[in-house]
């Protein structure tokens, strides 16, 4: 072999070499990049596709199951109430945040979720909120016993996700100290209307003592009763029952104390885990702090438009319509006042139950509207 | 003449090398282009999902009907005359959207633009014009029921929700 023909393979080898070298660098480097960035549009499309499926749950009423959860860990997803509420979900290298939520969404992120939406009717406005849980046992640990407490018990029970014929499911029983109460509905775990069914029928006045079991990831507890204490446990919530439209909840994992107004409130403070963001904050108290944001926004300017609207209605009634003329200025005041209070803060117990009386009212201004021929009944 | 030979293999080497560096930058930009494409595309797919939703909220929006479907003619004029209710309302249907609503039939011949003074003999709501300065970027009109309180009777109309972009 000549002198040159050895040179021309030397070449051949070292620039094969480098050339190899260069382009597998720039293969895996973009390769690497381009799939960096397809998971990101992946991740951000799961969770647009989400809000829509939770926002068409929203319009019409029906459940709906949601997998696609599965593809990614959304473990890190949580809602941020604090400006305009929007999910966001950051991992090592990346924050991925949502478009505004727009609608109350109480979610988990596990592979399946089940989407369900539920309602408070004021009579004169309905609050709808979704619920989107994964696998759930709400163990209720009632404390007191009475007629109301009882009452309020399934009145709480009617607020939380109805999940029959989905999977994954949110069954419901009791906890009376060490023992965990759940085949309740013919031997097996009961549903959310089966347990209110059950609930209705039961005799109130049974005893429970307070619940110290150990539970897994799947348990919520939810202890009722009027003293409830930061520390006396240290998981679950504990829930003073309505005194006068108001109450408090009391998150037993970081003894946070906040005052409610409506079942929506619990069932935000239920759905949550007891994971706790950056500003030491459970899910839990996120979910809550989201429903009052929404809950009171929405209402405000629900309230002000019927002012509004009574405003328009009472100088244009026609002939016959005349005794409706008292009950639409009577109905107008009332939601002045309730603009008004939604004003203040809520978190003050006395506030609170003062809105609670002025809802009451107006409910019932609203009702004697329809009772005259002066609104239809929706 | 074995060194020219060398040479023009060496050059033969160097061009194929270019020409596979040439390839592998020719499918780079290729897959970048098609994945730019596509996330125009999503962008394009997201507004037209938003107008979606948009109309679907405002139809089942209590704010704006009687109940689900059929808007409430008092409601929509009551609405306009609100404080700022162009921003309050972008709490609840979002950002750079605007919404209009005109009667297609109406038994007393009230077509105008709703106002305090003209209401009830009045026929057209619009919300949020003050948008048009921005790009409009989906629209969609769909008929709707409007029942109208003083009469007591339902009219038809048609509904018109626009998106905006900045």
């Amino acid at each position: 072999m000549s002198l040159v023909a050895e040179v021309y393979r030397v070449f051949q080898i070292i620039l094969g070499i480098i050339l190899s070298v260069f382009i597998l660098y720039v293969l895996i480097a973009y390769s690497g990049g381009y799939s960096g960035v397809q998971q990101s549009l992946d991740r951000a499309t799961i969770i647009k596709n989400f809000l829509t499926d939770s926002r068409s749950v929203y319009f019409t009423g029906n459940a709906i199951n949601f997998t696609d959860f599965g593809a990614f860990d959304f473990s890190s997803c949580e809602v941020d109430w604090r400006q305009e509420p929007h999910i966001v979900c950051v991992t090592e290298d990346e924050e991925i945040r949502s478009e505004s939520m727009l609608i109350p969404i109480f979610f988990n992120t596990d592979s399946e979720v089940v989407i369900t939406r539920n309602a408070i009717d004021f009579g004169w406005w309905r609050y709808y909120y979704i619920t989107a849980t994964s696998r759930k046992r709400i163990l209720f640990n009632p404390l007191e016993t009475d007629d109301e407490a009882w009452e309020f018990m399934i009145d709480v029970v009617r607020h939380l996700p109805d999940t029959y014929g989905f999977s994954p499911r949110t069954t419901y029983g009791f906890c009376d100290g060490m023992e965990m109460i759940e085949n309740l509905c013919s031997g097996s775990l009961c549903e959310q209307r089966e347990f209110s069914s059950l609930l209705t029928r039961s005799h109130p006045g049974m005893t429970f003592s307070l619940c110290t079991t150990d539970m897994n990831r799947e348990h919520r507890l939810v202890v009722i009763s009027r003293d409830c204490a930061p520390h006396m446990l240290d998981r679950g919530i504990c829930i003073t029952p309505m005194t006068n439209g108001a109450g408090k909840i009391v998150f037993l994992d970081t003894g946070a104390e906040y005052t409610y107004t409506n079942t929506a409130d619990i069932a935000a403070a239920v759905m949550g885990r007891t994971d706790q963001d950056i500003f030491r904050k459970t899910e839990g108290e996120n979910f809550l702090s989201l429903n009052k944001k929404m809950l009171f926004r929405m209402m405000g300017l629900a309230a002000e438009e019927m002012e509004a609207r009574s405003e328009l209605i009472i100088p244009n009634l026609p002939p016959g319509k005349e005794q409706c003329i008292t009950a639409q200025a009577n109905f107008r005041d009332s939601m002045n006042i309730i603009t008004q209070i939604l004003e203040l803060d809520m978190e003050d117990e006395a506030i609170a139950q003062t809105l609670a009386t002025e809802l009451d009212k107006a409910g019932a201004l609203w009702q004697s509207l329809i009772n005259n021929g002066c609104e239809h009944a929706r | 003449m074995p060194g020219r030979s060398g040479q023009s293999n060496i050059i033969e080497y160097i061009f194929m090398t270019l020409f596979v560096i040439i390839m592998i930058v020719v499918l780079i930009v290729f897959i970048s282009w098609f994945q730019y494409t596509q996330i125009g595309m999503r962008g394009g797919n997201l507004q037209a999902e938003r107008a979606e939703f948009l109309m679907n909220y405002m139809i089942n929006s209590p704010y704006l009907v009687l109940e689900n479907s059929m808007l409430d003619d008092s409601k929509l004029t009551s609405l306009l005359y609100m404080d700022d209710y162009c921003n309050n309302l972008d709490g609840i249907f979002g950002d750079d959207w605007s919404l209009e609503v005109e009667l297609l039939t109406s038994e007393e011949g009230c077509y105008a633009n709703c106002t305090l003074e003209n209401y009830p003999c009045c026929g057209s709501w619009t919300f949020c014009d003050n948008r048009r300065d921005f790009n409009k970027t989906r629209n969609y009109v769909i008929p709707v029921n409007v029942f109208r309180k003083m009469s007591d009777h339902v009219e038809l109309a048609s509904m018109r929700v626009t998106v905006y972009a900045k």
